[in-house]
């Protein structure tokens, strides 16, 4: 009986969001429950840290009977098994989640199908795709981290600048910008505070020897264990790992918004419909923000000190094109970085 | 003549043979497998770094990969790391393994054998495991010991550093010293002590003995140790991935792992290249290998009889070699033991101090024992472990038989070919998989069958020797007796051989099976999420940061491998008493 309600009230709520769309504007499309439910799984490949992912998932499980098979890989390789999958015609995923770069090159490959998760529509304007391929579910803005324990709050870097300070020579981590794509584009970014000096910045961070690691998340537990006592990463992984870590506030934070999308060739595609909807909910997006993150959800904010101030300050990203983006990572970086 | 009828004559020759000689049928179908399971990756691989398109897309011929990697200066840096860490380690490892397999088996040293068995126990540790345990203790800031030495040293900068060459090879060492000590111990159990006693009879010293007879003695021994490890090092990414890419030293390995998985966007073609590479250097190594190790072979079967090496009393000297040993084991096995377990009880990796108790949790061993991704991990690797060991080891069963009983003609190249998968290195028989899958109709990629195939192909020589060794024991007889009395070659397989060959069948087991529940270094290329085994999800806990988890997990992998080797001893047992009986 509950469920009947339930399923009601969606597909109701669904018909309500479709009908005061402006036209122009791509419409929300329907989910049903019930073939969702019949088809028992749903399986997302993603760059979230599946720890942040797991209540989310254990309250998605729980209310529909919908397993989620979740693989996690940074961006970089979420989208090169999800290209590999797709070139090979043996794509196992119905949902992909990254960053913006990574999914746009996706997107124009013709690995996602068009869907707007209902619920999407109460996110911001500015968040919102035209075409309707790609669904914006968190914003990911990047600050210097420290260990509490060994940086005293009056040498705190406070802007990326100060990194450049003899004091911190060996002392910093950071991705592999040629291994890790939002890295590379995190670097490329700075253009839009230090415009052409970017690379300069990037040369002298370089001649700093920071210690290198696979994807932003390690960078936490490097920060954590003292190995280097600041780092660049996410804010939210102070929420996301224990350890004595906390983030440097500054004037404005670069930001990649992740997004979801429905897989062209999804063998679930109405548990992924599902999925999408219910991460977009505010009682999904509540679940998401608990863990750390910052969500679309008007009004819905991470446990993570002067939060809601951090999204005013946001400055997104742009994205290099595939061929720049290359360039940067096998060319540019590389000579950079591993100069020896 | 028509058609049918040529086509019956040409086949009759043949098909009569078959029917004459049943065993001609399980000869060639052994023949068929293997050369499928080694000749295709190696042909999708040549395939792969020829093409001129990426994974999946249809191509030309090119040379570009080829030459683009080999006008890459980087790459002859690559190949100079990958031969000094691989040589380094070999060395190192061989030199370790040696000492304590002398110290334990030849000398009176005081816990002898209470030594001996403790150096094998790394082989129930997933490998990724020891090399993160090494970075916990010696990386440059926070290593456990690099603490330890500046505080007792006053030191302003930590003395070592696990991020370097030098780091690399001696945590590769000893990782791959039980192994070696495995190879030393065998030759010094079976080595022919009166060279040894006519030298003392004549009046050398103890150590005079060791270095001028025994150890001249063993050098084929250590050489093949150290061969095999120079291998196993050189293809090795579990040391490479934790160690050499933070410390952007570029080995074969990763620069595979880099251009495959890494890369923005990946580039299989090029780690098919290198890849390529890598497989011809680790060919003309198992080549000597095999030429050494099989004249030594045969040397042991020629006059090899049931020595027992007497006992070297070392005097006062056996507390000091008892206490080398210790050491050797307290760096193999003890110390990363220790921080496995340390690491799987503490919220997060920090030095000992009074807040550790504050610190102290179970949540790694809740989190991973009601994670479904975990549980997940775990079946896929047991059923890995144990239907791959169990396929794996029948198909050894009968290419050993094929190969050392019968006088079939086409034996020869039946073992010529398991020539493949002893020098396949892990990582390019992944590539070389992951090329023939990808364009295979078959619903095999993405699988765990794509698994499954990689784990028998890649270790199918371990369980070949462990059946070869037993097979050759084995008096032609008793088959040929079934044979005549009219059971097929399968009933007497079953009923005859099988029995006779169950110790060596349950040792390759057991080997193959610990190696298969643990298994990293192709895993981490061909699995997919549905089919994640245990040895990737160790890797992604290490790289998203979760080294609590990652250490709770290893010591749970820990515990189901001693299970299942004790399961398998059992079984192996209540079959002797049944046949007692």
């Amino acid at each position: 009986m509950n469920r009947a309600i339930n399923h009601w009230i969606l597909v109701l709520s669904v018909f309500a969001t479709a009908g005061s769309v402006v036209t122009g504007q791509v419409f929300a499309q329907t989910v049903s429950v019930e073939a969702a439910k019949q088809e028992g799984k749903v399986s997302v490949y993603g760059a979230q840290v599946p720890q942040a992912m797991k209540p989310l998932h254990a309250a998605f499980e729980k209310k529909y009977g919908i397993t989620v098979e979740y693989w996690r890989g940074d961006s970089t390789k979420v989208s090169e098994r999800a290209l590999t999958e797709w070139r090979a015609g043996k794509p196992g995923f119905d949902v992909v989640e990254g960053n913006r770069g990574v999914q746009l090159i996706m997107r124009d490959e013709g690995l996602f199908q068009k869907f707007v998760p209902p619920s999407s529509e109460k996110f911001p304007a500015q968040f919102k795709e035209k075409d309707g391929m790609i669904t914006p579910w968190r914003v990911l803005p990047i600050s210097i981290l420290y260990n509490t324990d060994m940086v005293k709050s009056g040498d705190l870097p406070k802007t990326f600048d100060d990194l450049l300070s003899p004091k911190w020579t060996g002392k910093i981590t950071m991705p592999d910008p040629t291994r890790h794509t939002t890295t590379a584009q995190f670097l490329w970014n700075l253009n839009k505070f230090k415009g052409d000096k970017w690379l300069d910045f990037v040369r002298a961070l370089a001649k700093q020897q920071p210690i290198l690691v696979e994807s932003l998340a390690p960078v936490t537990t490097t920060i954590i264990k003292g190995e280097a006592p600041v780092g660049l990463t996410y804010i939210k992984y102070i929420k996301q790992y224990k350890g004595p870590v906390d983030y440097v506030a500054m004037d404005k934070y670069l930001t990649d918004p992740n997004y979801m999308s429905l897989g062209a060739k999804a063998s679930h595609p109405n548990a992924a419909k599902l999925y999408l909807e219910y991460i977009c909910s505010a009682e999904g997006q509540k679940l998401v923000a608990e863990e750390g993150e910052f969500v679309m959800y008007p009004g819905i904010f991470p446990p993570i000190k002067d939060a809601e101030k951090v999204a005013p300050r946001t400055v997104f990203m742009d994205n290099p094109s595939e061929e720049e983006f290359k360039k940067l990572m096998t060319v540019t970086f590389r000579e950079i970085f591993f100069a020896k | 003549m028509n058609g049918t009828a040529v086509l019956t004559h040409v086949f009759e020759r043949p098909l009569r043979a078959f029917r004459q000689d049943p065993q001609l049928w399980v000869i060639t179908v052994v023949g068929v497998v293997i050369a499928y399971l080694s000749l295709s990756p190696t042909i999708m691989l040549f395939y792969g770094s020829f093409l001129s398109k990426p994974l999946g897309v249809p191509g030309d011929f090119t040379l570009a990969h080829y030459i683009s990697a080999y006008t890459d200066p980087l790459t002859y840096q690559l190949l100079f790391n990958s031969f000094v860490f691989a040589t380094g380690s070999s060395i190192l490892a061989t030199f370790l393994a040696a000492t304590l397999a002398w110290i334990s088996i030849r000398t009176n040293a005081p816990f002898r054998k209470f030594f001996e068995l403790i150096a094998i126990v790394p082989n129930i540790f997933p490998p990724v495991m020891l090399a993160v345990s090494w970075t916990v203790l010696l990386s440059p800031r926070t290593g456990l010991i690099n603490r330890l030495l500046m505080n007792a040293f006053d030191l302003g900068t930590a003395p070592l550093n696990v991020y370097s060459l030098g780091g690399m090879i001696f945590v590769e060492a000893l990782i791959t010293t039980p192994l070696a000590f495995l190879i030393v111990s065998a030759s010094l159990y079976s080595m022919d002590p009166a060279l040894e006693e006519s030298a003392r009879v004549a009046g050398s010293s103890n150590f005079q003995v060791a270095w001028r007879i025994t150890f001249p003695i063993v050098r084929p021994a250590l050489l093949a140790s150290a061969m095999l490890n120079f291998v196993r090092a050189i293809e090795s990414f579990e040391t490479p991935a934790i160690i050499a890419l933070p410390a952007r030293i570029e080995v074969f390995t990763t620069k595979i792992y880099r251009e495959a998985i890494g890369a923005f966007p990946p580039n299989q073609n090029l780690a098919a290249t290198y890849a390529v590479s890598l497989l011809l250097i680790t060919m003309v190594f198992v080549y000597f290998y095999r030429r050494l190790t099989f004249r030594t072979e045969r040397y042991v079967t020629v006059t090899g009889r049931g020595y027992r090496p007497n006992i070297i009393d070392l005097g006062k000297w056996r507390y000091a070699a008892s206490a080398v040993a210790g050491l050797i084991l307290l760096l193999i096995v003890v110390l990363p033991f220790i921080v496995l377990v340390y690491v799987s009880f503490i919220t997060y990796v920090h030095v000992p101090s009074a807040k550790t108790w504050e610190l102290l949790t179970l949540d790694n061993y809740r989190s991973n024992l009601t994670d479904s991704r975990t549980f997940r991990a775990l079946q896929n690797s047991l059923l890995l472990a144990v239907g791959g060991a169990t396929l794996c080891m029948l198909i050894a069963s009968v290419t050993a038989w094929v190969t050392t009983k019968t006088k079939t003609a086409g034996r020869g190249l039946i073992e010529a070919l398991t020539f493949i998968p002893w020098a396949f290195p892990g990582t390019a028989l992944a590539i070389g998989l992951l090329w023939t899958y990808v364009y295979m109709p078959l619903p095999i990629y993405g699988t765990l069958w794509i698994l499954l195939i990689a784990y028998i192909t890649r270790f199918l020589p371990y369980g070949l020797r462990a059946m070869t060794s037993t097979v050759v024991q084995i008096h032609g007889d008793l088959p040929e007796a079934s044979l005549v009395c009219g059971a097929g070659f399968a009933t007497t397989f079953r009923r005859v051989l099988l029995p006779l060959l169950r110790p060596g069948f349950i040792a390759g087991w057991i080997i193959l099976a610990t190696i298969y529940l643990r298994e990293f270094s192709t895993s981490i290329f061909l699995y997919s999420p549905g089919s994640e085994p245990l040895g990737p999800l160790l890797y992604h806990f290490y790289v998203d940061g979760n080294l609590g988890p990652m250490c709770s997990l290893a010591l749970i992998v820990s515990v189901v491998c001693i299970t299942l080797i004790l399961v398998a001893r059992r079984i192996g047992k209540v079959g002797n008493q049944f046949e007692g009986h």
